[in-house]
C-alpha cells in the first residue's frame, strides 16, 4: 500500500511526477562538473610533474576523469531527450520549449532552444573533440586537454543550478515546473499534471529545418575555437615557441571549416525563413558569430607565416586569444539579454550575466596577462630582420590586419548596448542613449566593402609571392595577367548586368555629374569590389593551374581562396542586384521625403485577379489548410512577350502559421533557378475574425427602392400567396409575402421574399420567415405591416463580407547560389589543407 | 623604425578614424518632444500604441500606408506614419520601438519593431488555469 502511494504520488505527494529523471539528471550534472574539475587538476599535475611515473599516473587519472565527465554529459543529453520526447511537462524545460504537437525534427530543435540545452550542446562537442584530442595530441595532451577541461568546468557551471547564498550559479534543465512557478495556484493540487495538457511549444520562428541542423554545427564550431586557444595558452605557459604550431594547424583548419559552415547555415536559415531580405543582415547575433571566425582565419595565416619564416609569433597569440574571447563575448551578448532591443534572435536573460561576464574576463585576463609577461620579459623569440615589401609574409600580415579591422568595426557597432550600459547607465558620460544607425545594413556595408576589396585582392595576389626570399617568382606573371583579365571581365559583367555605380563611391561626385561615374567607374567601391572578387576567383584558378599544376592536395589554400572569391561575387551580385518585383504603383504619394520605389514593396493581390510583376503574371488563387499551417497559393506564369506562348508556370506556397500565441507568422516560399531565386513572402492577410453586422430598419411602400451597404433593393409587390417552406404548417395562419429584388453593383440580381405570418388561431400571434441572400451576407425580415398605409417596415441585417486577398512581397535574388557554392568550396579547401597538415605531422 | 611599427601606427590611426566616422551614423533614443526639436533627424522612440486612437490601414486602397498614434514613455502622444504593411498583430503589441524622424506634424517611421506579450519569454500559466476552473466546476 505504501509502495503504491509513493509510486503514484512521488515523495512530495504529486500525482504522476516522474522525479527519478530529475534526480538522475542533477546527479549527472554535479558529477560531470566534478569530473571536469578533476580532469583539469590532474592534467596540470601531470604537465608540471617532473617524475615520469607520477606524470603517467596523473595522466591516467586525468583521462579517466575526462572520459567519465564525457559519459556524464552524454547521460544528461540522453535524459534531456527522454524528457522532451515523452513530454514530461512536470519539468520546466520540456514544458517551456516543446509541445505534444511538434514533429520529431522540431522536438530535436527544442533541445537547444533554451540556454541550458545549448550550453550542453557546446559541452558535448568539446567532449567529442576532446576524445579525439586524447587520441592524437601525444606530448601536447596534458597541457591542451588541461585547458579544454578548464573550459568544460566553466561551461558545466552554467548548467549547475545551485544557490550560493542568494546568488544562483547556472541554471539547470532539470528544474520542475512547480518550483519555477511556485506561486501559481495550480500547483496547490496534488494532481496538477492532469491539467497541464500541453507545453508552451517551440517558437514558430524556429520551426524550420535549418534550426534542426544549424545550431549543432555552429556549436561544434564554437567548441573547436577552444583548441587553438588552448594551444596558445599552453605555449605561453610552457614557453614552447616552436613545437606547437604543427600539431595545432589541423585543429585550426578544422575550426575554420566547421565554424564557417555553421555561420553559412545560419545565413541560409535567415535567407529562407526570417525574411530579412537576404542571407546576411548584419544582425548583432550574426556579426558575433562571424567575428571569431575572422580571427581564427587571421590566426591561421599567421601560423603559416611563422611556420615558414619564424616571424609574427605574437600576432598568432593575439588573434587566437581574441578569437576565443569573441566566442565568449558573443555568448555574453546574446545570453545576457543585452541585445534584446537590437537583435531578432537573442536569448532571454536567465540571470546569468555576472557569471558570463566573469568567464569572459577570466579567460581574456589569462591570455593577455600571460602574453604581456612573456613580451615584457622579452622571452618570445623575434626576428630582427626587416620585412620585405615583396615577401609573402608581409602581405599576409597586412591581410590579417584587414580582418582585424573588419572585426573591430563589427564589434564596435554591435556593442552599442554595452556602450550605453557603461557610458550612459553607469557613468552618465553621455546624455542620450545611443542607438544603432538609421540604415544598419548601409552602415556596415560602406566600411566592410572596403575591407572586402582588400581581402579579395590579397586573396588573389599573395600566393604568387614567395616567403622570405624577397625575389618575385616567375610564376607571379600569372597573378598580374589574371588581374588585368579581372578588370576586363568586371567591366563586361557590370555592363551586361547594368550595375549602377553611382550608388556607392569613394568621393561624392554625383553632385557634379552622374555621367562622371559612367566614364570613371573606377572610383565606385562597388566596381572595385567586383574587380576584387573576380580577381580572387581568377587569380586562384590560375594558381591552381599553373603553379600547383592541378595538385589539389597542395592547393587547399588556393581552393579556399577561390571559394571565398565566388562567395564575395555572389554576395555582391545577389544583394546589389536584388530586385523587389512587387513594386506597388498605385497607392498614395508620400511626398518628396521618400524616394520612389523605396518603400512601396508590398502589393495587394485580390483573389483571382492577375498582376504583372517583372516578366511574371502573378495570381493569388486560394488557400490550402494543413494545420497549423495556412498556405496561400500564388501562381506565377511567364509568357513569351511577343507570341504570348506560355513558357513556364509554377505555384509558390508562402505559408502563414496561425499561432494561438504569436498570431500570424509568415514563412516565405521560393522558386529556385540555377541563376536566381524568386522569393515570395506574405506580409499581411485580411483579418476576417471580427466581421461586423449592421442592422438597418427601413419603412417602404410598394415600388420603393433603397440602398444597403453593398446592394440596391427594389420592393416589387405584396404577395398574399407567398411560397413557403414545404414543412411549414399554414393552417389557420394568414401569410403576407413581399417580393423584393436585390441588385448588386456588378449587376447581379437576387429575387427574395420574406414572409409575415399571423396566426389567427392563436391570438394573432406574429412570426416571420426571413429571406436570405447568402452571397451578400444579407438577411431581410418583415418587422411590421401597416394595413392602412400599406407601408412595410423591414429590418435588413448585413454581414460584412469576408475579404479575400493577400499583401505580398516578391524579391528576385540573382546568383544567390554563388554564395552557397563559394562558402562550401572555401570550407572544403580548409578540409583539404587539414588533411595535408595531418599527413605532414605523421 | 621598422615598417611594422609604421603599419601598426597607421592601423591605429585608421581605426580611430573609422570609429569616429561610424559614431556619426549612430542615432539616439528620444521621446517625442526631443524628436520634434530635432525635426528631420533620425531618432529611436520607445513607447506604446495608443489603443484608444484610430489606426488607419486600408490595404485595398494602399497596402503600403499605415498610420497610428503612439505614446512615448513620458506620455507624449504622436501620430506616426509608416510606409509599409501593418505588422501582424500590431494591436497586441506591448511595446513599440520606432526608428524614424519628424516631418512636419507627422513622425515618419522607417522601421517599427514591436514586442508582443511574449508568452515565450514570460512563463504564463493563466490559460491553463481557466481550464482548471472549468474542470473543477463540472
Amino acid at each position: 500500500m505504501l509502495n503504491f502511494f509513493s509510486e503514484r504520488f512521488g515523495s512530495n505527494g504529486f500525482l504522476n511526477e516522474k522525479l527519478w529523471l530529475g534526480h538522475l539528471g542533477h546527479f549527472f550534472i554535479a558529477f560531470s562538473f566534478a569530473a571536469s574539475l578533476l580532469a583539469f587538476i590532474s592534467y596540470f599535475a601531470a604537465e608540471f610533474s617532473t617524475d615520469e611515473g607520477k606524470e603517467k599516473s596523473w595522466k591516467k587519472l586525468a583521462r579517466i576523469s575526462f572520459i567519465s565527465h564525457g559519459t556524464a554529459v552524454f547521460g544528461i543529453f540522453v535524459l534531456l531527450f527522454i524528457m522532451i520526447l515523452n513530454h514530461m511537462f512536470e519539468y520546466h524545460y520540456a514544458w517551456r520549449h516543446s509541445s505534444t504537437t511538434l514533429p520529431l525534427k522540431y522536438i530535436i530543435s527544442s533541445f537547444w532552444e533554451g540556454q541550458e540545452g545549448s550550453f550542453l550542446l557546446w559541452q558535448f562537442w568539446l567532449v567529442v573533440q576532446g576524445c579525439v584530442g586524447i587520441m592524437v595530441l601525444k606530448n601536447y595532451e596534458n597541457r591542451v586537454m588541461g585547458i579544454v577541461s578548464l573550459t568544460q568546468v566553466f561551461l558545466g557551471s552554467m548548467v549547475l543550478g545551485i544557490y550560493i547564498g542568494h546568488y544562483h550559479m547556472g541554471s539547470s534543465p532539470f528544474t520542475l515546473l512547480r518550483n519555477e512557478m511556485a506561486n501559481a495556484p495550480i500547483f496547490q493540487r496534488f494532481n496538477y499534471l492532469e491539467f497541464i495538457k500541453d507545453g508552451n511549444g517551440l517558437n514558430p520562428l524556429l520551426q524550420n529545418y535549418w534550426m534542426t541542423i544549424h545550431p549543432p554545427v555552429l556549436f561544434c564550431g564554437f567548441a573547436s575555437v577552444t583548441f587553438p586557444f588552448a594551444f596558445v595558452i599552453a605555449s605561453l605557459l610552457r614557453k614552447d615557441w616552436d613545437g606547437w604550431i604543427k600539431p595545432a594547424l589541423p585543429w585550426t583548419l578544422f575550426s575554420v571549416a566547421v565554424l564557417g559552415t555553421g555561420i553559412l547555415m545560419g545565413g541560409a536559415w535567415a535567407y529562407e525563413s526570417l525574411s530579412f531580405g537576404g542571407f546576411w543582415a548584419w544582425d548583432p547575433v550574426e556579426n558575433m558569430s562571424f567575428v571569431p571566425w575572422l580571427m581564427v582565419v587571421a590566426g591561421l595565416h599567421m601560423m603559416l607565416v611563422y611556420k615558414y619564416t619564424k616571424q609574427s609569433l605574437v600576432s598568432i597569440y593575439v588573434f587566437f586569444i581574441l578569437a576565443f574571447g569573441l566566442v565568449l563575448y558573443s555568448t555574453y551578448l546574446t545570453r545576457s539579454g543585452r541585445l534584446g532591443d537590437t537583435s531578432v534572435h537573442a536569448f532571454t536573460d536567465e540571470g546569468l550575466e555576472p557569471q558570463l561576464l566573469s568567464y569572459l574576463l577570466f579567460f581574456m585576463a589569462l591570455g593577455f596577462i600571460l602574453l604581456f609577461i612573456r613580451v615584457a620579459q622579452k622571452q618570445i623569440p623575434a626576428q630582427q630582420k626587416e620585412e620585405d615589401l615583396k615577401s609573402r609574409e608581409f602581405w599576409m600580415f597586412i591581410g590579417s590586419l584587414v580582418l582585424l579591422l573588419s572585426v573591430i568595426q563589427m564589434v564596435f557597432t554591435t556593442s552599442i548596448p554595452v556602450w550605453n550600459l557603461i557610458f550612459h547607465d553607469q557613468f552618465h558620460w553621455i546624455k542620450d542613449k545611443i542607438a544603432p544607425p538609421e540604415d544598419v545594413v548601409g552602415h556596415y556595408n560602406k566600411i566592410q566593402i572596403m575591407l572586402g576589396i582588400l581581402a579579395g585582392v590579397f586573396t588573389g595576389m599573395v600566393q604568387y609571392l614567395a616567403y622570405r626570399s624577397g625575389k618575385v617568382p616567375a610564376s607571379a606573371k600569372w597573378g598580374v595577367y589574371s588581374f588585368f583579365i579581372s578588370i576586363v571581365l568586371a567591366i563586361a559583367i557590370a555592363l551586361s548586368m547594368k550595375i549602377d555605380f553611382t550608388e556607392q563611391h569613394l568621393i561624392d561626385l554625383t553632385s557634379i555629374s552622374n555621367k562622371l561615374f559612367i566614364k570613371f567607374p573606377f572610383i565606385s567601391t562597388q566596381f572595385m569590389f567586383l574587380v576584387a572578387s573576380i580577381y580572387a576567383v581568377l587569380g586562384n584558378l590560375c594558381y591552381l593551374f599553373f603553379v600547383t599544376k592541378g595538385n589539389l592536395k597542395l592547393g587547399g589554400g588556393a581552393v579556399s581562396h577561390f571559394g571565398f572569391g565566388l562567395f564575395l561575387l555572389g554576395a555582391l551580385i545577389s544583394q546589389g542586384k536584388k530586385e523587389v518585383i512587387s513594386i506597388n504603383r498605385q497607392g498614395i504619394n508620400f511626398g518628396k521625403e521618400f524616394k520612389q520605389n523605396e518603400k512601396l514593396e508590398n502589393i495587394l493581390l485580390l483573389k483571382d485577379s492577375m498582376i504583372v510583376m517583372s516578366n511574371y503574371e502573378v495570381t493569388y488563387t486560394g488557400t490550402k489548410e494543413e494545420a497549423p499551417n495556412h498556405y496561400y497559393l500564388v501562381n506565377y506564369l511567364r509568357k513569351d512577350s511577343t507570341t504570348g506562348k506560355l513558357l513556364e508556370q509554377f505555384t509558390l506556397m508562402p505559408n502563414a502559421q496561425l499561432n494561438p500565441k504569436m498570431g500570424l507568422l509568415a514563412n516565405p516560399d521560393t522558386k529556385h533557378y540555377w541563376n536566381k531565386d524568386v522569393f515570395t513572402h506574405v506580409s499581411s492577410v485580411p483579418d476576417n475574425t471580427h466581421l461586423k453586422d449592421t442592422v438597418s430598419i427601413v419603412t417602404v411602400s410598394v415600388k420603393d427602392s433603397f440602398y444597403t451597404k453593398n446592394s440596391y433593393i427594389i420592393v416589387q409587390s405584396l404577395n398574399p400567396t407567398p411560397t413557403i417552406p414545404n414543412n411549414f404548417d399554414k393552417s389557420g395562419k394568414m401569410l403576407v409575402g413581399i417580393d423584393l429584388v436585390v441588385k448588386t453593383l456588378d449587376k447581379k440580381s437576387y429575387p427574395v421574399q420574406p414572409v409575415f405570418v399571423i396566426d389567427l388561431a392563436h391570438d394573432n400571434a406574429i412570426s416571420y420567415i426571413p429571406a436570405e441572400v447568402k452571397e451578400l451576407g444579407l438577411v431581410i425580415n418583415i418587422e411590421k405591416i401597416d394595413p392602412q398605409s400599406k407601408k412595410v417596415t423591414l429590418s435588413v441585417r448585413e454581414t460584412e463580407t469576408a475579404s479575400d486577398f493577400i499583401i505580398m512581397k516578391a524579391i528576385v535574388f540573382p546568383y544567390i547560389n554563388l554564395v552557397w557554392l563559394g562558402g562550401i568550396i572555401t570550407f572544403l579547401g580548409a578540409l583539404i589543407s587539414m588533411i595535408r597538415r595531418i599527413e605532414e605531422n605523421k | 623604425m621598422k615598417k611594422l611599427h609604421i603599419i601598426i601606427l597607421l592601423l591605429a590611426a585608421v581605426c580611430v578614424g573609422v570609429i569616429l566616422a561610424m559614431t556619426g551614423d549612430y542615432t539616439t533614443y528620444a521621446n517625442f518632444i526631443q524628436a520634434r526639436q530635432k525635426e528631420g533627424k533620425s531618432v529611436n522612440v520607445v513607447g506604446y500604441l495608443a489603443k484608444d486612437k484610430q489606426m488607419n490601414y486600408d490595404p485595398q486602397k494602399d497596402p503600403n500606408f499605415f498610420s497610428f498614434t503612439m505614446v512615448d514613455k513620458e506620455g507624449n502622444e504622436q501620430e506616426v506614419e509608416y510606409k509599409g504593411s501593418k505588422p501582424q498583430d500590431f494591436e497586441r503589441s506591448e511595446q513599440l520601438v520606432i526608428k524614424g524622424k519628424m516631418s512636419g506634424k507627422i513622425f515618419a517611421a522607417a522601421e517599427i519593431s514591436m514586442k508582443c506579450p511574449s508568452k515565450y519569454v514570460n512563463d504564463e500559466i493563466t490559460l491553463k488555469e481557466t481550464t482548471v476552473s472549468v474542470k473543477a466546476g463540472s
